[in-house]
């Protein structure tokens, strides 16, 4: 690294080319010698290298782990509308029946008018367990796409996670309940 | 300013990399970090932040590596991606400050400028040149305040310079004349309209 004396920057180029080393009397105020420069003396810095290959490592890690999420995340949206379409079609001999033609349903949503109507799906599920399963996995999925959101915008990292978890409870939404609601469905 | 590595051991640290050697990435770092925490330093004035912004730029050329295809070399991309992420920096406590306290960034940039200053008076002088000076600085187009810190406030040579901006050396000579150029009528401006 070259050093030069402050008092020899003393002039400044006036053409487009002067190529002189010399820093103009301007900049003066904001040269920094090599002997101010203070450098860290810390077991990090002595080993830089190998401190940011083991960082490097890590986010490497937690992008993988990120991934899965997002798989999981895109699986839990099928299975939420997969879940909706079973709802729907379930027990397509009730389609036509009846009492339904009867009371004057659709009867293109068969399913959805047993369960208006009853208040149970055909194999006995009731409406509420059903319902609540699909909005267990439909929050589940909605953390993970405001997750990956945050990260996508460059707001956090992938490795901050514990950011959007105090983000969740500053809305009263517990991160972990919610995984923990949507597994069980799964 | 330089890195102590010749382009052929350079070259051979790369492809031991490349095979999957991490002490030579090591290497690399030993022989490359003073002179990129220089530029990092001189920047920021702040111990703390040039070692992150080291080591950020460590950690991404550990993940360059292994594609790297690059003719420039491993001290002039350090240098880019140090003084980019200063600029970031700088943008970002800059917003932080201003949104935070409403004040200048200039105010607290001069601060950390006037460590090292040991008389009052002085100080105090020297703070309204440092901040006025700084002030100005921050107003140049980001390729222009490069240029002006690594030339003269880092020492670079206009040709690493020139390989850091990608371009030639007449396209550097030209940025610098032009920064120097609206710098000094800046100032003028100041010193006639201090307010």
């Amino acid at each position: 690294m070259k050093t030069r004396p402050k008092d020899q920057r003393n002039e400044s180029p006036t053409t487009p080319d002067d190529a002189s080393d010399v820093p103009p009397p301007e900049l003066r105020p904001l040269l920094v010698g090599d002997d101010e420069i203070i450098y860290p003396d810390t077991p990090e810095w002595q080993n830089i290298g190998a401190t940011a290959r083991l960082k490097f490592n890590l986010r490497q890690e937690s992008s993988r782990s990120f991934h899965i999420v997002r798989y999981l995340a895109a699986a839990a949206a099928v299975l939420v509308i997969a879940s909706v379409a079973a709802l729907r079609l379930r027990s397509p001999g009730n389609a036509l029946s009846p009492e339904l033609a009867g009371t004057g349903h659709s009867a293109t949503q068969p399913g959805t008018a047993i369960l208006a109507d009853t208040g149970t799906a055909a194999d006995g599920t009731s409406i509420e367990e059903a319902l609540s399963d699909i909005h267990a996995l439909a929050s589940q999925f909605e953390l993970d796409y405001v997750a990956l959101e945050l990260v996508r915008s460059g707001t956090l990292r992938q490795d901050e996670t514990h950011y959007v978890h105090q983000i969740l409870e500053s809305y009263e939404i517990d991160a972990a309940e919610v995984f923990l609601a949507s597994r069980a469905v799964l | 300013m330089s890195s102590d590595l010749d382009i052929a051991r350079e070259r051979e640290l790369i492809r031991r990399i490349q095979a999957g050697d991490d002490t030579a990435f090591d290497e690399i770092a030993e022989n490359t970090k003073r002179a990129a925490y220089a530029v990092a330093f001189r920047w920021t004035r702040d111990q703390h932040l040039a070692f992150d912004t080291v080591q950020e730029a460590y950690i991404k050329l550990y993940g360059a590596i292994p594609s790297w295809r690059r003719s420039s070399r491993i001290q002039t991309w350090l240098y880019r991606v140090v003084t980019n992420a200063c600029i970031d920096l700088h943008r970002k406590r800059r917003r932080e400050v201003t949104v935070s306290s409403g004040t200048s960034h200039a105010g607290e940039w001069h601060e950390c400028l006037l460590d090292s200053e040991p008389s009052a008076s002085e100080k105090v002088e020297l703070s309204d040149t440092l901040a006025a000076l700084q002030g100005c600085l921050e107003s140049l187009p980001t390729r222009m305040r490069q240029a002006i810190h690594l030339r003269y406030l880092c020492g670079l040579s206009l040709r690493e310079v020139s390989d850091v901006q990608d371009c030639s050396i007449g396209t550097i000579k030209a940025t610098l004349f032009q920064a120097l150029r609206r710098l000094r009528t800046q100032m003028i401006k100041l010193e006639e309209c201090p307010s």
